[in-house]
């Protein structure tokens, strides 16, 4: 009896040791895994969201000197040290970066980011989506497309890229020759074409629409002799131009209103959409910009106004103030009668009655930081007078104009986006346009001349004329040459990411200007960063670095 | 520097402090936040007692410390109550054993940042004005009156820790013995601080100052009107655990057999922190959030702390081991762990862990017999390989999704939301494989006894955060199993009883060790990223961004990397040597530094001795480690006479010149030995026995901690972090390291 009763007690005991618990699984409770998010429509909208965000990341500022810092349109020197910040904005003056330069850095991981994104989203939306929800692949084609872009600033930006489309994979590829990258932006945008919204309206601004599409794919058929060595497209192009025309849903800003698509209160949020606007980028001070941190807005009041006339502008913060133009670019801008003249702060300054002048006091030291005279403390007023040259007072070594009234106030700044007195930080609400009406009409005026074949009825000094109609009083033009087609996109595009995009295209890149001499044709193409090439080790590095 | 050794400093140098500054004070503001004297007191309390079939122990232990800084104090209660119990022929034996323990300590918030200001602090401004109010000057970036700091806050932690273990051991019929152990735990951190009215609306947008590593320091907002902080978090932890023994001796041979399994649940930061300002009155501190009217404010949020705290996880083994020996002469040990957690990917939660050992006790040999040196020695050697499935968050193997910003939609602002965090399935046990070879042994009688181990530990499939393209993982990294890492070394413990008589007896061991770190590898076929990476960044003033160490293949963890030093130029101007070895003024973070020497120490020491003289007993411990180098960014960050007119400079830059831009610029000459010796505890006691009729025995004793350090070190301590990925870097290193006396009495009845 006591034996079996052993036996028993030793079964239920070795029985109870391994037939235990073996289960693992922990539910998780207290975060977003795949199994709670997304599942409903109000959710895609939010897993939607992170390419655009990461769009919006640097297309104001780091993308905007990447394209902008390297052309004679604008100049960063250094106050004093301040700004000097390793170089990075004197080498792209100069055309002296390099691999390390943190811009090539923050682009390439940029762009990257926006296409890692997309691809994540798009993989996400069509498995879990539901495809009887209305708009699904619409939203997917959105996405489609604003990678395409994105792979479109890659390839201006890096030349070979490699394409990657699998969501979820850990294999790296090879960068693609850039004429293949450029094809294959042109299938990408085609797919998606069909699917995008043809509706321009608060409910798609800001997303990609099939105008979007068009604008794109004109930009790339534009510069396809260029990226492709070889094949011109300027059919293609004017083709494309001609499907925005054609919608008749665009058209240009009268002359009276053009700075009110730059203004605070641009796009959406004045109750109407502006008229040229294809694709912007919706900004807001108040936008959170998650990783992309405080540069993921548009910050053009914090570089290009002076630091004197934050009361002129009614601006909650001093203005840092680096970057101006340079006098060959202002150049440009020599018909008095031509409404965007109106973009530049230039010579002595005035509040905004026009008499009242814009003073600061300061010390003679203060004013001039080489004074020698007896009395540096001295007590010094004067009116702002801002000077068109750039000169490196302190250390051209170190690109550096000095730290003081004289240095500040050098270099003709631009204010086309009007500063904004209702935002409480440096973060302006004004939107920043990607693709404008303008463009297409000075894009398809370029293709002509090119050579491409007129359609329409519009010629390239009709188009030309169209829009200087609402820019200038001047005459009209009786004809018009490539070489003032860029005249004209200089004057237009100010402070909107295209300059060295048209600088390489009109072959002028390899000019001199400022203190830059360089005219290696190399660097139309930038360094990979050094962190790509330890992140995928199938990159080759760019020629000539 | 005192204020005239700065001020004649900067006179020699041409230059004058600011009139602002320059108050013709001598403050030394180390000392101006700091007690005079510290006391600390502690009280035990033991009752024990029991009969044939039971006993029970129950303690009560008070302590009470005041810290050195102002403001800072610590206080703590442990209670200890163990009940055994036999029943059933004392067949079976259940145990029951509670403990809880609490704390409350006051400390002073943002405390680096205080100290580094009363380092930085000029020394000829008064703490504060004849008005009363405290000295400051915001026109000097990021200075901040470090007394002003610390009256102006407070931050209280509270932990309260209780652990219950039920135990219960059964004796079975053929020689088997079954154990099984219910263990719980809760620990609970209660912590508020809160900042006053002063110190949000005057040191606003301050840096904070965390340790290095991989993380920087980050800009702190303060809500207006003083701003409050509380948390509140409980981590649980639940054991289960059984096993059945089998232990039978067959004339001369024993075996020893053991199945079991446990099972073990984690719930960890299980609570909330909640930020809330603009307080009616500042004496509420934290104590009524309610109070608070944070709407009142623009630009500013409440906020939660940070997002993903909270996890649960679950840990699973089933185990067996066999031991065998014959006669004590030959023995044997053999075991398998089969652990699973559910941290890891859906398919590699399991992992088999074996490990051997075998042993050979020559003393016990006949040819052994005949000698009088070894009373007993053993030859040892071992293999085994263990699993780690700790040290990243429960959740790394799954995809989660989290807040990457807001966007325009239609019309709204709305929530951007997507994988922070990116699914690796494939994530499985990190691995150690140990291999030891060693040998114990007694001499004379017992007189020396000792051991020497030699061990080769490799760690395979490290897991580790790797950076990865963000054009496949747009949150730039995975969790992965990936590296290497190797440590070898020798240990040797000894112990010696010199003298032995009657009246007095002095019993000494030595404990020495070395080892030999390296990684072998960072990659995993699929991530590159992991190689190469520059971490630890201090963060000094004037270089962000400036790392000084590397995590690289073939080096040791702890591998300095920064500007080689190369004097002064012409002009006075400190000159480092560039990637192309030419010598430059202007080096270029990242590109021109160089492999300097490691944190890795060559030797670590321990010496105990303990001696005995009638009724008098003395312990002296020491304690050194020789061979490391530490990076001293505290000196190069307090090493910049340039600045000598804003911030105060270290005595010893005072043969320097402010001419010199660069001297603080993290280098080679920042790299100092951290050899040291020190002497730990040392302990004086007197005993008395039998005292009384009511009093067993009686023992005073006096103790003195960290009362001298040999080093040649410039810091304040040699001993500094030596953990983590990123060891050796002295980074805001002011606390004051203090040494204690305690007189005590310990009375048995």
């Amino acid at each position: 009896m006591k034996k079996t009763f052993n036996y028993i007690i030793m079964a239920g005991l070795l029985t109870s040791m391994f037939c235990s618990c073996h289960k693992l699984s922990v539910p998780i409770t207290s975060e977003l895994t795949p199994n709670v998010f997304p599942q409903d429509s109000a959710q895609f909208i939010q897993a939607e969201g992170p390419v655009y965000v990461a769009l919006r990341g640097s297309y104001g500022v780091e993308y905007f000197f990447m394209q902008t810092l390297s052309t004679d349109e604008e100049i960063l020197p250094a106050r004093g040290g301040n700004w000097y910040n390793s170089g990075e904005n004197q080498q792209l003056h100069y055309h002296s970066w390099n691999s390390g330069n943190a811009y090539m850095e923050s682009m390439w991981s940029w762009t990257s980011t926006i296409i890692g994104l997309a691809t994540q989203e798009m993989a996400l939306l069509n498995e879990d989506e539901p495809s009887t929800t209305a708009g699904k692949s619409t939203s997917i084609a959105e996405l489609r497309t604003v990678r395409a872009f994105a792979y479109l600033m890659m390839m201006d930006l890096f030349g070979n890229v490699p394409i990657d489309t699998v969501s979820g994979s850990f294999v790296s590829q090879p960068a693609s020759p850039r004429a293949t990258v450029a094809a294959f932006i042109e299938s990408e945008v085609k797919a998606a074409l069909p699917y995008l919204s043809s509706t321009v309206s608060i409910a798609t601004y800001g997303r990609a629409t099939k105008y979007t599409a068009y604008a794109l794919l004109a930009k790339l058929y534009l510069n396809d002799n260029y990226y492709t060595a070889g094949t011109a497209r300027w059919n293609d192009c004017i083709a494309a131009c001609d499907s925005v025309i054609n919608s008749g849903l665009f058209s240009l800003q009268p002359m009276s209103t053009y700075f009110a698509q730059f203004a605070y209160n641009n796009g959406p949020k004045n109750g109407t959409l502006d008229p040229e606007s294809i694709f912007a980028i919706p900004e807001n001070p108040t936008f959170s910009s998650g990783p992309w941190g405080f540069r993921g807005t548009n910050l053009h009041q914090r570089y290009d106004l002076p630091r004197s006339e934050k009361a002129k502008y009614h601006i909650n913060f001093t203005p840092s103030a680096p970057e101006s133009t340079i006098p060959s670019y202002y150049a440009y801008f020599y018909d008095s009668n031509d409404v965007r003249n109106n973009q530049w702060l230039t010579g002595l300054q005035y509040l905004e009655d026009g008499v009242t002048p814009v003073t600061v006091t300061t010390t003679n030291l203060g004013y001039n930081q080489f004074y020698t005279g007896s009395d540096p403390s001295g007590v010094y007023t004067y009116q702002v007078n801002l000077t068109p040259d750039i000169i490196l007072r302190q250390d051209v070594a170190s690109f550096d104009c000095g730290n003081d009234e004289i240095a500040w106030n050098m270099g003709y700044r631009c204010a086309k986006f009007y500063p904004d007195s209702t935002s409480p930080s440096t973060a302006m609400n004004n939107d920043i346009p990607v693709f404008r009406y303008s463009d297409i009409l000075l894009e398809k005026a370029e293709a002509i001349l090119r050579g491409g074949t007129a359609t329409l009825g519009q010629s390239a000094v009709s188009l030309a004329n169209e829009l200087r109609a609402a820019r200038t009083t001047s005459t009209a033009w009786g004809s018009v040459t490539l070489d003032s087609i860029y005249n004209e996109r200089c004057r237009e595009f100010t402070q909107e990411s295209w300059h060295r995009n048209d600088m390489i295209r009109f072959g002028l890149y390899e000019g001199a200007w400022g203190f830059k001499t360089d005219a290696n044709p190399q660097h139309e193409i930038y360094p990979i960063p050094f962190t790509a090439l330890q992140l995928n080790t199938k990159l080759v590095q760019n020629p000539g670095y | 520097m005192t204020a005239p050794q700065l001020r004649a400093f900067l006179k020699a140098n041409g230059e004058a402090f600011s009139p602002n500054d320059d108050l013709g004070a001598n403050t030394n503001w180390q000392k101006a936040i700091e007690k005079d004297n510290a006391f600390s007191q502690s009280h035990n309390i033991a009752i024990s007692g029991g009969t044939d079939h039971s006993d029970y122990i129950a303690s009560l232990n008070y302590a009470n410390k005041e810290g050195i800084l102002l403001a800072s104090s610590l206080q703590r209660v442990i209670a200890r109550l163990a009940i055994n119990q036999s029943a059933i022929k004392d067949k079976v034996k259940l145990g029951l054993n509670v403990t809880y323990s609490n704390s409350n300590s006051d400390d002073v918030p943002y405390r680096s940042v205080t100290l580094l200001q009363s380092a930085l602090y000029l020394p000829v401004s008064p703490v504060k004005l004849p008005s009363g109010a405290y000295f400051e000057d915001f026109t000097n970036s990021a200075y901040y009156n470090p007394v002003a700091m610390t009256n102006n806050s407070t931050l209280n932690t509270k932990y309260s820790n209780l652990a219950g273990t039920l135990t219960a051991l059964v004796k079975l019929p053929f020689s088997l013995t079954y154990n099984m152990d219910l263990s719980y735990q809760s620990y609970i951190t209660n912590q508020g601080q809160y900042l006053d009215s002063y110190y949000t609306d005057n040191f606003n947008d301050m840096y904070n100052n965390p340790n290095p590593g991989l993380s920087g320091h980050s800009q702190q907002v303060f809500g207006q009107g003083g701003q409050a902080t509380r948390a509140a978090y409980t981590n649980t932890s639940t054991l289960f655990e059984d096993y059945l023994t089998w232990d039978k001796h067959f004339g001369e041979h024993h075996i020893n057999a053991v199945v079991g399994y446990s099972w073990q649940d984690f719930t960890n930061n299980d609570g909330f922190t909640v930020t809330t300002a603009n307080f009616p009155a500042d004496n509420i501190s934290f104590n009524n959030l309610a109070l608070s009217n944070p709407y009142g404010l623009t630009g500013f949020d409440v906020t939660f702390g940070a997002d993903g705290l909270y996890s649960q996880s679950r840990l699973i083994s089933d185990f067996g081991r066999v031991t065998y020996d014959y006669n004590q002469k030959y023995l044997l040990q053999a075991s398998i762990r089969r652990d699973g957690s559910s941290v890891f990917g859906a398919d590699h939660q399991w992992g088999y862990f074996p490990s051997v050992g075998v042993a050979w006790r020559l003393s016990q040999e006949r040819f052994m017999l005949n000698q009088n040196l070894f009373t007993d020695l053993k030859l040892r050697a071992s293999y085994g390989v263990t699993g780690n499935a700790t040290g990243f968050s429960a959740y790394t193997a799954q995809s989660i999704s989290g807040n990457l910003g807001t966007y325009y939609y239609d019309g709204t602002t709305t929530a951007a939301l997507g994988a922070t965090q990116e699914a690796n399935p494939a994530l499985k046990w990190e691995k150690t494989a140990t291999s030891d070879i060693g040998v114990d042994f007694t001499l004379l009688k017992g007189k020396v006894g000792g051991a020497i181990d030699v061990y080769n530990k490799t760690t395979t499939g490290m897991i580790y955060s790797y950076a990865v393209d963000p054009i496949l993982v747009p949150s730039g990294s995975v969790t992965a199993n990936g590296g290497s890492m190797n440590n070898k070394g020798i240990e040797l413990a000894l112990s010696v009883i010199p003298v032995a008589t009657k009246t007095f007896k002095w019993t000494s061991s030595l404990n020495l060790a070395h080892n030999t770190n390296k990684i072998i590898s960072l990659k995993n076929p699929l991530f590159s990223g992991g190689d190469s990476v520059l971490l630890a960044d201090p963060e000094g003033a004037g270089q962000s961004g400036s790392t000084v160490e590397i995590l690289k293949s073939g080096k040791p963890l702890g591998q300095f990397f920064s500007l080689e030093y190369a004097g002064q130029n012409s002009s006075g101007v400190s000159q480092y040597v560039s990637s192309t070895g030419k010598l430059t003024t202007t080096p270029t973070q990242g590109v021109d530094y160089h492999y300097l020497s490691n944190a890795q120490p060559k030797l670590l020491l321990g010496w105990a001795n303990n001696f005995r003289y009638q009724k008098f007993d003395l312990n002296i411990f020491l304690r050194g480690t020789f061979g490391n180098h530490i990076f001293n960014a505290t000196r190069a960050d307090l090493f910049r006479p340039a600045t000598a007119q804003y911030d105060n400079i270290l005595e010893d830059a005072v043969h320097e010149t402010t001419a010199d831009y660069n001297s603080y610029l993290y280098s080679s000459r920042f790299v100092e030995s951290g050899s040291y010796l020190r002497l730990d505890n040392a302990s004086l006691g007197y005993t008395l026995r039998n005292v009384g009729e009511y009093i067993k025995s009686l023992r005073f004793y006096v103790t003195g901690n960290n009362l001298f350090v040999i080093t040649g070190y410039r810091g304040i301590d040699p001993e500094i972090n030596q953990g983590g990925l990123a060891p050796g870097v002295d980074y805001n290193n002011f606390y004051p390291k203090t040494r204690t006396f305690l007189l005590g009495a310990n009375i048995s009845f």
